[in-house]
């Protein structure tokens, strides 16, 4: 059983390279000598097969590598996670089979909001559980909000209240005790605007989904419970990855805010393609540049000033990383490292 | 809105970090400065734009950021509020409703749901189904490539559930808006990069599987590299045109409009920079 068993997970806007120093992260703690399990969702192709895990399914070793540590990884499948959850619930509570076949299972599965983000929450809470590793660094789905992430236990524990399970699954039986019927007279109602809205066929689905969750409904939910426990716990530490836009930084900013009043503790800022490669050369040497380069060089002097700024508005316990813009493409496990490379040692750290 | 002139929608989508949010506010800012009365809506659990245009909050009423200049954040839930008060008029009824502590979870639970309140709130005003929308433009920064094909699915997939219902018949005529080239416009982003291309292809197709007609492809942060490099940064420009040229490859045959890296720090001159590309859409044909 590992001791100090520690958790990182990356939040961040889509389209910053989230998933890439997710793995760079997993790539730099392997080398140090632990083991680590990077969870992936929805990579790159070419990052999934710098991985060597296109294909597979499930958490797999990664290939050729020559850390003192190890290094595992695995994409976590939306569905597949779900569908074995109720399989694995299932042997317990044999009805709950019947969700897999309820029409709209998949969609309630993939729409219902906050379930993307549970089903990487389970495969995180499973992997912890297993106490195989050190470090397991997840990376989250791409949310335009970290937020969606921190409460998505909580919504999905509001969907699943009990009392909304037994009104719905009570509403779609026929036979209902007429001392009930009248305690439900403002929730018949509100079933009747949404048939309305809806159509019966659709609530009729919806009542049988919420009717085949039945025993196993409490047990789900303190499941979910454990996760948010988890989450907020001493062992999970956050890292936010941006970009170095005004934007980007300004919606950093006000998410940090957020982060801090809902308990979670933030350790490092990533700015993703903060400079390229040549410029602190060209500032260090004052480069003469006309033209094109010139107005470049004046574009990431505009930037520097914003970053600066927005580095001494953090708080001192949190490390601030730009990250410079890589030149080659992330095409193999090689090209994998190389990027690690830059994000740990060529990067510029506040101080 | 002018009598006789159709609204017009524009979808801006794009894999994430392709600079949806700049250009769908550069292309309403620019609608608006040519006199029409314009709406940006964002779709998402928290604003962007607030960050963007440095306001303290922008909410489901729109805001006016500029003269004609509108801008507004809207979710499902509200969305679908604001269809119910117009459906049953009763206010006590929709207290009532909104109240039950079983709505929420409902609304929530209900697959698609959301995304179809969302869709039938942009296409209102053109359906004269629903709270009027009185603006000339409406211009939707919607979601990354995954999120948006699931807005748009929204109405299908409850139809493939539902043969009938209130909702099969909303969702088909919501589509019809979508498909009509008069009056919906989409427009697909990506960068000089083999994935957000990729993405961008992936979506023109389903978008014209989904029978939409009226769709640009918008390639941008284009740097002019037609001249000679300069020496001191010549690795960087070059890796750049090599991009940019291999992007022009992989679109081979198709029609797509060109948008420049405008190389400024604030984001009003990085919006004006983008006018002289929006304005002058005529398409560059590919070489």
């Amino acid at each position: 059983m590992k001791i100090n068993k520690k958790i990182l997970i990356c939040v961040g806007t889509g389209g910053v390279g989230k998933t890439t120093i997710a793995a760079a992260l997993g790539i730099q703690a392997a080398k140090e000598g632990q083991k680590v399990l990077v969870l992936t969702i929805d990579p790159s192709q070419r990052l999934a097969q710098a991985l060597g895990i296109d294909k597979s399914q499930g958490i797999r070793k990664v290939d050729n590598q020559d850390f003192s540590g190890e290094l595992y990884a695995s994409v976590v499948h939306h569905q597949e996670m779900f569908d074995g959850l109720i399989k694995r619930a299932a042997v317990r509570y044999p009805g709950v089979i019947k969700l897999l076949e309820n029409k709209l299972y998949k969609q309630l599965t993939t729409s219902l909001s906050g379930s993307q983000e549970f089903t990487s929450l389970e495969a995180l809470y499973l992997a912890y559980q297993s106490n195989e590793y050190d470090l397991i660094v997840l990376d989250t789905p791409p949310s335009k909000h970290v937020l969606d992430f921190l409460k998505a236990p909580q919504k999905l524990i509001e969907i699943l209240n009990k009392s909304v399970v037994e009104w719905l699954s009570d509403s779609h039986q026929s036979q209902v005790g007429l001392f009930k019927k009248i305690l439900q007279q403002g929730t018949q109602m509100v079933l009747k605007i949404l048939e309305n809205l809806t159509g019966k066929e659709f609530i009729s689905h919806l009542a049988q989904f919420f009717a085949h969750l039945g025993d196993w409904q409490g047990q789900l939910q303190e499941r979910i419970i454990n996760m948010q426990k988890l989450l907020f716990s001493e062992n999970v530490q956050f890292i936010m990855i941006t970009g170095p836009s005004i934007p980007h930084l300004a919606e950093s900013q006000s998410l940090q805010r957020e982060m801090q009043k809902n308990g979670a503790t933030l350790k490092s800022i990533y700015v993703n393609k903060a400079f390229p490669s040549w410029y602190l050369k060209a500032k260090a040497q004052n480069w003469e540049l006309k033209g094109l380069a010139s107005e470049l060089k004046s574009f990431f002097d505009g930037q520097d000033i914003l970053l600066k700024k927005f580095e001494q508005e953090q708080s001192p316990e949190i490390s601030i990383y730009r990250i410079p813009e890589i030149e080659f493409d992330i095409k193999d496990f090689e090209s994998l490292k190389k990027f690690t490379q830059t994000t740990f040692i060529g990067s510029i750290k506040n101080v | 809105m002018e009598s006789g002139e159709l609204q017009k929608v524009h979808f801006v989508t794009g894999k994430g970090g392709v600079g949806k949010s700049t250009f769908a506010a550069a292309l309403a800012y620019s609608e608006a400065l040519k006199g029409k009365k314009v709406l940006l809506v964002e779709l998402g659990d928290e604003s962007f734009y607030q960050h963007f245009f440095l306001l303290s909050k922008i909410q489901f009423q729109p805001v006016e950021i500029k003269p004609n200049f509108f801008c507004a954040h809207w979710v499902g839930e509200q969305c679908l509020r604001d269809y119910l008060k117009h459906l049953i008029k009763s206010e006590s009824l929709i207290k009532l409703f909104w109240e039950n502590p079983v709505t929420k979870s409902l609304v929530h639970a209900a697959p698609g749901l959301s995304e179809l309140s969302i869709l039938g709130k942009i296409t209102s005003g053109i359906r004269h189904h629903g709270p009027a929308l009185d603006f000339d433009v409406i211009v939707v920064d919607a979601y990354a490539t995954g999120h948006f094909q699931a807005l748009l699915m929204a109405p299908e997939g409850l139809q493939a559930t539902l043969k009938s219902g209130p909702i099969f018949e909303q969702g088909r005529s919501i589509k019809s808006v979508l498909q009509n080239p008069a009056i919906t416009q989409f427009h697909i982003l990506s960068l000089c990069e083999e994935f957000p291309l990729i993405e961008a292809l992936d979506l023109e197709k389903f978008l014209i599987d989904y029978g939409a007609k009226n769709i640009q492809l918008w390639l941008n942060k284009v740097l002019p590299l037609d001249r000679d490099l300069q020496k001191e940064i010549y690795d960087y420009l070059h890796e750049k045109k090599q991009r940019q040229d291999n992007a022009l490859k992989i679109l081979d045959q198709k029609k797509v409009y060109i948008l420049p890296w405008v190389l400024k720090n604030s984001v009003w001159d990085v919006l004006e920079g983008l006018f002289p590309a929006l304005n002058s859409r005529g398409p560059n044909e590919n070489k």
